[in-house]
């Protein structure tokens, strides 16, 4: 026990400096800091426009109302600046580290690999316009639905919000571990990242099928509507308890198949 | 080596590359039609949630044809080639052309058409299918004389979307990383084209507005004409705006890249 406190707190003072040095890279090249938040405000604008498109139709579509749909889409919008911060540029750059032996560097340190290779990076600028844009819908939303924003509310979003980014780093992370045997993978990742679009819009509007395989089995749709639901009081108590099980199952998930594919792994240097 | 022939080369050049790379761009059909599979549910759930049968000023087939027509047209339109020029002007690889008997335009815009020529061929047939399909299981209205008068509005908007980036890349001249500007700018000409939603969804003011600029006739005019949403005085007037936007396009490219070739630095020469 003591041991994997050690390991943990370890990874934790390394996780901060791994911040640090991202957040000095990013004041060192403005000219990156500026392109990257001119692109997150048009991708965040065209996010907007969903909630613009149902709000005027003013429809309850399958029974979620438009006020539902914002808060739906803040969360949406919060999760993005979540995935574009902490995963998104590791996750890009791990087929690179593949295909140009750098991985083998990692190899040497005595940090656990995955860790390394999937936490090194973490991106200041782009969650700064969602997290913003996203927090206000979802307050906004809630005060529309007269949901009171109480700490029993607030915690609880919170922990499904902790539960989704679990499902995040584990589903959006296989397919470019993929990349240990396809070497290319520029292919996979767009179909990866048109996948999270699928959290665009509450899960309502997909049919029965689709919805249980996109909560249970590749689980797309858990990661936006599972959050939204509890706040808006129709998490049911299978939702619930799979909120609880579904990151333990999909990050031991990950962390096999990791293993698996490391030991696949021929250096490209050598 | 002859004018004509030497640009037909490039035109070739252009479509060996798209046959070269055919799996990426079946893969991105692929994704693409992952945003017009979103649409389509939206759509059919919003219907399925009213007794209106018009949503902005749209029935459900119509609706269901605009998401999907709007998908493959910002497809058949889209560019690319932004990427390899601003690649040209950091790295110098603008010289070659400065000093041989080539026109920097000419060849890319023949490479662009023979990249285009073979995709353009696979999208219609995947365009026409779907419509069938439509007509089918929705009972759209598909009218053979509106694909007809279809495909010229098509091509047309091919040539303004090139012009329009023409344009946006000549921004490399300028700015080092040009990168967040492009992917910005496609996203950005993606929503104003109409390739997201229908622009009828921004309300008659900004509509009126978003008529004065070239974007609309990118995706939501071609994509409405298979609607039959539009009368033949709009349709001729739409085609006249259309080539104005590509004379006009053609005026400000030059100069953009007039004015952007006094700064250019040849690298590495």
């Amino acid at each position: 026990m003591f041991r994997l406190y050690q390991a943990v707190n370890k990874h934790m003072k390394i996780y901060v400096l791994f911040m640090k040095n991202s957040l000095i890279g990013y004041m060192e090249y403005r000219a990156n800091l500026f392109a990257a938040l001119t692109m997150e405000l048009v991708y965040l604008f065209s996010k907007i426009l969903y909630v613009i498109a149902i709000y005027q139709t003013g429809i309850d579509i399958n029974g979620v109302s438009p006020d539902e749909i914002m808060l739906f889409i803040g969360t949406y919008i919060i999760m993005t600046a979540i995935y574009t911060g902490l995963f998104m540029d590791n996750f890009y750059q791990l087929p690179e580290h593949i295909r140009n032996g750098t991985l083998d560097i990692y190899i040497t340190k005595p940090l656990s690999l995955q860790f390394i290779a999937t936490m090194r990076h973490v991106n200041f600028i782009l969650p700064v316009p969602n997290l913003i844009a996203g927090i206000t819908m979802v307050v906004l939303a809630c005060q529309r639905l007269q949901i009171s924003i109480c700490f029993m509310n607030a915690a609880g979003y919170l922990l499904t919000l902790l539960s989704s980014t679990c499902i995040v780093y584990a589903v959006f992370l296989i397919p470019q571990i993929l990349s240990f045997w396809t070497v290319k993978s520029g292919a996979i990742t767009e179909i990866a990242d048109r996948c999270w679009d699928f959290n665009n819009m509450p899960m309502t509007i997909y049919n029965k099928w689709m919805q249980r395989i996109g909560v249970f089995i590749i689980p797309v749709f858990f990661i936006t509507n599972l959050p939204s639901m509890f706040l808006v009081d129709k998490l049911n108590h299978v939702y619930a308890v799979w909120m609880v099980i579904a990151p333990v199952v999909f990050l031991t998930l990950v962390r096999v198949f990791w293993n698996f594919a490391v030991r696949n792994y021929t250096s490209a240097s050598s | 080596m002859s004018i004509p022939k030497k640009y037909f080369r490039a035109f070739q050049m252009g479509l060996q590359s798209a046959m070269e790379y055919r799996a990426d761009f079946f893969l991105s059909i692929l994704s693409g039609g992952f945003i017009i599979l979103i649409q389509c549910f939206l759509w059919t759930a919003v219907f399925a949630s009213t007794q209106n049968p018009v949503v902005y000023g749209y029935t459900l087939p119509q609706m269901i044809s605009y998401s999907i027509m709007a998908g493959l047209v910002a497809k058949m339109t889209s560019t690319g080639f932004e990427w390899e020029i601003a690649e040209d002007i950091k790295n110098g690889g603008l010289n070659k052309f400065i000093v041989q008997p080539i026109g920097y335009f000419y060849y890319r815009i023949c490479c662009f058409l023979g990249r285009k020529v073979l995709q353009l061929g696979i999208l219609m047939i995947i365009s026409l299918f779907a419509l069938v399909l439509c007509k089918i299981y929705l009972g759209f209205d598909l009218q053979l004389k509106r694909v007809l008068i279809f495909l010229p509005f098509v091509v047309l908007a091919m040539v303004l979307n090139f012009l329009i980036y023409y344009c946006i890349s000549s921004l490399a001249f300028v700015m080092t990383e040009v990168w967040g500007v492009f992917i910005a700018a496609g996203q950005g000409v993606l929503m104003l084209s109409g390739g997201i939603f229908p622009l009828d969804i921004f309300g008659e003011g900004i509509l009126k507005v978003l008529s004065l600029l070239p974007f609309k006739y990118l995706v939501f005019f071609p994509a409405n004409i298979i609607n039959g949403r539009f009368y033949p005085d709009e349709i001729l007037y739409g085609a006249i705006n259309q080539i104005l936007w590509i004379v006009i396009m053609l005026f400000v490219s030059n100069a953009c890249w007039r004015s952007g070739m006094k700064k250019y630095v040849a690298v590495g020469g």
